[in-house]
């Protein structure tokens, strides 16, 4: 196998990345002193991947919204008929699997068995089965686990903030998709979509925390079966600049109104989207973090709970956008004030002072990834889904100029935003 | 992991370290143990929010935000939590080591200041705290309150124990209840403040990856300058069935409806008996090849969780489900066939070696995370027995499937809750 280690010379830390003849590639960071280790296999598949061909087909296929999800829960079901949760119970690790909006991860964390909990985790995602029968059967859990999200508040006003600014991405679809899109889910659409996303060359396997290096590439050469690489071409529907709806509402059993303001950007892709992120990270906590005007001002008047206004920067496959949450009994107030502090800041700047404290912050954020093995081999796949490497999050930060960061703010449009709310009812 | 190593600095008041080479952020925390009480709970949970907000310092909340920031994004935290029937009112920071300072700074030492500060030393004016801050946390604590019912399952989960426990320490909420804290006036905070500092068993926790020696010395000039008395122990009274079961429906619009059951023992028994409970319970509902996963959710794909839990400081076994109304009965039937089947023995010695399995992988990984090892020992502190990991693991590999029975048999239901939907 290709082999490649990567370092920092500050933290001196390195870890090993790989490359599998059959596109493959693993991610090795042994951390010494820790008694768990943590494997993750995933796959570059979520719930934004419903229309894609595989390079060699003539036609592009669109399936059911949720499928990926359905997926994930499905490959938790063997063809000699053993469960495997059931096959972990033997070791002690703990096991799970999540789908975002471009992943599906498998996991384990285990401080006894290593090798075994290896073994199995690489056989059951690679040893897809699914009858008739079993995928109806899931209809019933995985319906119920949509109803519980339909419940949560934070949940619901973000996903109606992303359905109102996207007008043709599938960002704006559910993860799980809804009860009716999964009803037209049977065997042969998850087999096609198995066969096309779970292809070694769209997966990554990391593994981080108490092992030994030479004993899980062995187990690896051992277990990964032979495949012929395959090329995805993912569609991306056409996205209008301008969101859907500015101003979105729905009543739910909640104390007061949630808010999720959402700012539609232009997509960007690779390290420059990295960049991006980061800087627009960085004027965000200059904008309404513990240190700045607007926390004050939002806290002193009781506009805002506790002050506190949470953002996140979403960013993929032919989507960017910046979202802002928090509970206020006038979320229009809140957004008028964000929109404001924004034309300010393009006014004025930020100040030195304020830009260095925001810095270092961040990166102390950065350096968080180490603190356990389940939080680096999850940085460690954001970080190869988005395509660059761990430790390129650290140097982006530390060169991270004022500059960029102010002109990073200019590419909000204020006018085109997303204000989605949950009154109570 | 290193082992707990543990000092006494004054009367009820301890300094608790474990160092680790592995960690690269260091993590401090100072909690107060006082009674759980409906008349102090408010008070001290709004205590909490005001010591946090600022300090002799950093007079202004912005410059102690910004402060935060500069060391490297340090996490200053407060926390309220039930443990038994103690009240934990911890203040925390956990911050970068000075090995990964950019430029050398010191944040060990400046993070033990800080967090030292936000404890001692509050901006206190004529005697009382800043009246508008009052004012407003009052207001944000009543909000924090209020949102709790914003998230179905904690609140059913809340309500239940309100129910069973109602006008008693455990029955109260973490942070107070409204009425309470509208009453609350700013001078008997500053008493309160007073009481806790005097009178509350304290226990300082430091996990890092290097000597603790700045920290414990912090701490300890501020605790020699405070006159200790009449001060608390921690305790816990268990809860044992009393009277018939009590039953609660709450309507409210919600698409899944909510179970919470909650079983009890009808005897005294001896806490020795806490681990084989654990180990029980998890067989029960605590893992993904548990019975209540395996039979209510997956073989009758009645609900996407139904789990147990283990309550030590009270003795209770908590068991949740999310459930589709029409489907309530059902699952409450499955639910308590499978409880009756681990009390006739209904389950293989391969199920229960499983089990201890999955506690020891979960017992070993606490080593792995400071904020996890401060929470397992302080939850046994304030339960009155340290028992380290390694000591529960030998605990726990030690009992058999008779063991398991008898303490099963032991349980049974005296609270149900539900949530459902209206109409």
């Amino acid at each position: 196998m290709q082999k490649n280690v990567i370092k920092d010379d500050i933290l001196k830390e390195s870890y090993i990345k790989l490359k599998h003849k059959t596109g493959l590639t693993i991610l090795l960071y042994p951390m010494k002193g820790y008694s768990t280790a943590t494997a993750i296999f995933a796959t570059r598949y979520g719930s934004i991947d419903r229309t894609f061909k595989k390079k060699t087909d003539r036609e592009f296929t669109t399936v059911p919204d949720g499928i990926a999800h359905y997926l994930e829960h499905k490959l938790f079901e063997n063809s000699d008929g053993v469960d495997t949760f059931e096959l972990f119970s033997k070791t002690g690790a703990s096991v799970n699997a999540f789908t975002s909006h471009d992943k599906t991860a498998y996991h384990f964390s285990c401080t006894n068995n290593f090798n075994e909990c290896l073994k199995i985790l690489l056989n059951f995602v690679q040893d897809p089965y699914f009858t008739d029968e079993t995928v109806q059967k899931e209809q019933g859990i995985i319906g119920q686990e949509i109803k519980m999200y339909e419940d949560d508040p934070n949940w619901r006003v973000f996903l109606n903030c992303l359905e109102n600014m996207y007008h043709n991405h599938a960002i704006r679809v559910n993860i799980a998709g809804t009860v009716e899109s999964i009803a037209k889910i049977n065997k042969d659409i998850l087999y096609e979509c198995y066969k096309t996303f779970y292809n070694m060359n769209n997966m990554v396997l990391i593994i981080s925390g108490f092992f030994d290096v030479d004993q899980a590439i062995e187990i690896i050469e051992s277990e990964i079966k032979d495949s012929v690489p395959v090329e995805i071409e993912r569609k991306v529907e056409y996205e209008p600049q301008n969101v859907v709806k500015p101003v979105v509402r729905i009543a739910l059993a909640v104390s007061k109104p949630q808010f999720c303001i959402g700012y539609k950007l232009a997509p960007l892709e690779g390290i420059e989207m990295l960049k991006a992120k980061f800087e627009l990270q960085v004027a965000c906590e200059l904008l309404v973090g513990e240190g700045s005007d607007l926390y004050k001002e939002f806290y002193d008047s009781g506009l805002v709970s506790g002050g506190n206004v949470d953002y996140e920067v979403l960013c993929g496959n032919g989507y960017f956008s910046l979202c802002f949450t928090g509970e206020s009994s006038d979320p229009e107030k809140v957004l008028s004030k964000i929109n404001f502090e924004i034309d300010r800041k393009l006014k004025s700047g930020f100040s030195d002072e304020d830009f260095r404290a925001v810095k270092n912050a961040a990166y102390g954020y950065c350096m968080n990834f180490s603190n356990s093995p389940k939080n680096l081999s999850l940085c460690m796949l954001n970080a190869f889904i988005e395509g660059y490497n761990l430790y390129d999050n650290i140097n982006i930060v530390r060169n991270l100029k004022l500059d960029d960061v102010e002109s990073r703010l200019r590419s909000i449009d204020v006018c085109n935003s997303t204000l989605s709310v949950v009154d109570p009812i | 992991m290193d082992v707990l190593n543990s000092k006494k600095i004054q009367d009820g008041v301890y300094f608790h370290s474990i160092i680790d080479g592995k960690f690269k952020f260091n993590r401090i925390s100072v909690n107060f143990v006082v009674k759980m009480d409906g008349k102090t709970a408010s008070l001290n949970a709004l205590l909490s929010f005001l010591l946090r907000k600022r300090c002799m310092q950093y007079p202004n909340m912005l410059d102690l935000g910004k402060k935060l920031q500069e060391l490297y994004g340090a996490s200053l935290f407060n926390e309220c939590r039930k443990v038994g029937d103690n009240h934990l009112i911890s203040f925390g920071i956990v911050s970068l080591d000075d090995q990964f300072a950019i430029d050398g700074e010191n944040l060990n030492q400046q993070a033990s200041r800080l967090l030292a500060s936000i404890v001692f030393e509050p901006l206190i004016q004529d005697g009382k705290f800043v009246e508008e801050d009052v004012e407003i946390e009052k207001q944000n604590l009543i909000e924090l309150v209020k949102s709790q019912y914003n998230d179905k399952r904690t609140y059913s989960f809340n309500q239940a124990i309100h129910t069973l426990f109602d006008g008693q320490g455990y029955g109260c909420n973490q942070y107070g209840d409204v009425e309470s804290i509208k009453q609350i006036e700013n001078c008997r905070v500053i008493d309160e403040y007073m009481k806790m500092l005097r009178s509350a068993e304290v226990h300082i926790m430091f996990t890092g990856r290097r000597n603790f020696s700045d920290c414990f010395n912090v701490f300890k000039k501020k605790y020699d300058l405070i006159d200790r008395g009449d001060i608390y122990k921690s305790n816990n009274q268990k809860y044992i069935k009393q009277g018939e079961l009590k039953s609660r429906v709450e309507k409210d619009q919600v698409l899944q409806s909510k179970l919470v059951m909650c079983f009890a023992s009808s005897v005294e028994y001896d806490s020795k008996f806490n681990n084989v409970i654990w180990v029980m319970t998890a067989l029960l509902g605590g893992t993904p090849t548990s019975k209540l996963f395996v039979n209510v959710r997956e073989k009758l794909s009645l609900c996407y969780y139904c789990s147990a839990q283990f309550d030590p400081a009270k003795g209770l076994i908590f068991i949740e489900s999310g459930v589709e109304n029409e489907n309530i009965q059902k699952a409450k039937t499955a639910i308590l066939e499978q409880f009756d089947d681990i009390k006739n023995g209904k389950f293989t010695q391969d199920e229960l070696f499983k089990v201890v399995l999955a506690l020891e992988n979960v017992l070993k990984a606490v080593g792995d995370s400071a904020g996890a090892i401060q929470s397992y020992y302080l939850s046994q502190i304030c339960r009155g027995k340290i028992e380290p990991p390694d000591k529960k693991i030998e605990s726990i590999k030690s009992i058999t499937k008779q063991d398991i029975v008898e303490v099963a048999n032991l349980f049974s239901i005296v609270m149900d809750y539900t949530l459902t939907s209206e109409g």
